[in-house]
């Protein structure tokens, strides 16, 4: 057995990152670290399984009512209301009666939620909540498109979206909903990102991209997402991402019929002049782009 | 501190308090016994305990309330069964899309004697390995989930780890 595993945390501190680099280092030399290392990815991996826990809630409610009645949590009858109401009127009705922030093309907006958290909303994006809500109880809120939150702790902060769910107590995160793409950076704390199978908790510099219903992972070192600073950058996205960011960002329509959506893209476009924009994305991908009129634009393979 | 005294008999407070716990305990007794309706079970009656308990119940020992009903709950149920994490095949790490075939297929494998290595995880250690590295509770909170001292703890998670290594060291 090496000399390093003599000591009886020894691995425990590496595993949650707390050894110095130096013994980093030395523990990088045996031969064993490989596999350490690759147990804790592969931990990554699998998963545990989920439970509806508003209805386990629930379930403890109608417990603890059966066997005394005197103080029911909160009467049945409000949870058929709220439900047939719910499935009568689904979002449209939260979204009438809610507090609502949108932004349209080229243009972003940080907003002040009730609790002093923040958000900052990328290009047509839409966010909104019902305030009477966040006093005392959860603090959520809806997202279509793009948003950067910086939480206050505090109770759970939940941003939902059509499928999925990310939950975090205070910390920063990115999440991106555009068209069935579901993506979340976290980049201070942990977050929780949940859809209907399964969940994943991210830590600092941690990303995960869902499509069709499955997770890719990786890691980055941005202190903020670069959208935030006049550009928008990407890690293997699928062109499809790239191109809706492109039509947000400068009100263009983009002809996409004569390529392949599907091909990954890693690289960034700045928002203050298209025709640089256009260039850097679509010339790295051999993609040949043809102004049809002012503001629309068809690509072809080269 | 705005509130000094919150009340868990409140029916936001409880909600509040299950909220923030419920998924810990759910996980944590799952990684005891591989179950999770049993796990929902163990929870529910956590839960129900403390209502009843509520005016007894401080709301910062609540968490620790519930710990401790939850383990005995544990001890009292003799179903136990082997805790097999899902592997989701369409889920790869970032760099997966440029793994050859033989890799992915080298993956797969892997992954399954993962699974089988966890599963024969001591409980003790497969508990502390899984919150560790699942639920990413620090030593020091999963030190007050189970009961024990953070040294304890990283012992535990040290041994995990060693365990698991040697037991894929010869799978390999």
């Amino acid at each position: 057995m090496e000399k390093s595993d003599n000591i009886d945390n020894f691995l425990a501190k590496w595993a949650s990152g707390e050894l110095s680099e130096e013994e980093i280092n030395a523990f990088k030399k045996t031969k064993d670290y490989e596999l350490y290392k690759t147990i804790l990815q592969g931990t990554e991996l699998l998963d545990v399984p989920t439970v509806d826990r508003e209805q386990l809630f629930n379930r403890i409610q109608d417990d603890v009512s059966k066997n005394k009645k005197a103080i029911p949590l909160v009467p049945k009858w409000a949870y058929a209301v709220a439900a047939s109401i719910a499935l009568i009127l689904g979002f449209t009705f939260f979204f009438n009666q809610n507090t609502t922030h949108q932004t349209g093309f080229g243009e972003q907006l940080t907003i002040l939620l009730p609790d002093n958290s923040e958000a900052i909303l990328n290009a047509k994006s839409k966010i909104y909540y019902n305030k009477g809500n966040w006093e005392g109880k959860e603090r959520m809120v809806f997202l279509e498109g793009e948003a950067f939150f910086k939480v206050k702790k505090g109770n759970t902060f939940i941003v939902k979206s059509n499928t999925n769910t990310v939950s975090v107590l205070g910390t920063q995160f990115n999440i991106n909903t555009n068209n069935n793409l579901f993506e979340v950076i976290c980049y201070e704390g942990k977050v929780k990102v949940e859809n209907n199978t399964s969940s994943r908790i991210l830590t600092q510099g941690e990303a995960i991209r869902s499509i069709n219903s499955s997770f890719e992972e990786w890691k980055l070192n941005d202190p903020v997402p670069s959208w935030t600073t006049g550009e928008s950058s990407f890690t293997n996205s699928p062109l499809l991402q790239v191109i809706t960011t492109l039509e947000k960002q400068y009100n263009i329509t983009i002809e996409t019929a004569k390529v392949n959506i599907n091909q990954r893209y890693s690289g960034g476009f700045t928002h203050n002049n298209l025709q640089n924009a256009l260039h850097t994305v679509f010339d790295a991908m051999n993609i040949k782009y043809t102004f049809i009129d002012k503001d629309s634009i068809e690509l072809s393979e080269e | 501190m705005p509130k000094k005294q919150q009340s868990v008999c409140e029916e936001k407070t409880f909600k509040m308090i299950y909220d923030n716990h419920s998924e810990v305990i759910l996980n944590f007794i799952y990684y005891k016994c591989g179950n999770m309706a049993q796990a929902e079970d163990i929870t529910q009656e956590a839960f129900v305990k403390l209502w009843r308990n509520c005016k007894k119940v401080l709301f910062e020992k609540a968490k620790s309330f519930l710990m401790k009903v939850a383990q005995n709950a544990f001890f009292n149920d003799l179903r136990h069964e082997k805790v097999i994490l899902k592997y989701n095949q369409q889920s790869f790490s970032s760099i997966g899309y440029e793994y050859s075939p033989e890799f992915l297929l080298e993956e797969k494998e892997f992954m399954i004697k993962l699974q089988r290595c966890i599963a024969e995880l001591p409980e003790k250690q497969r508990e502390v390995f899984l919150l560790s590295r699942k639920d990413k509770k620090t030593y020091r909170e999963i030190a007050e989930i189970i009961g024990l001292t953070q040294k304890a703890v990283e012992r535990r998670m040290h041994l995990a780890l060693l365990e698991l290594r040697e037991k894929l060291g010869q799978a390999i």
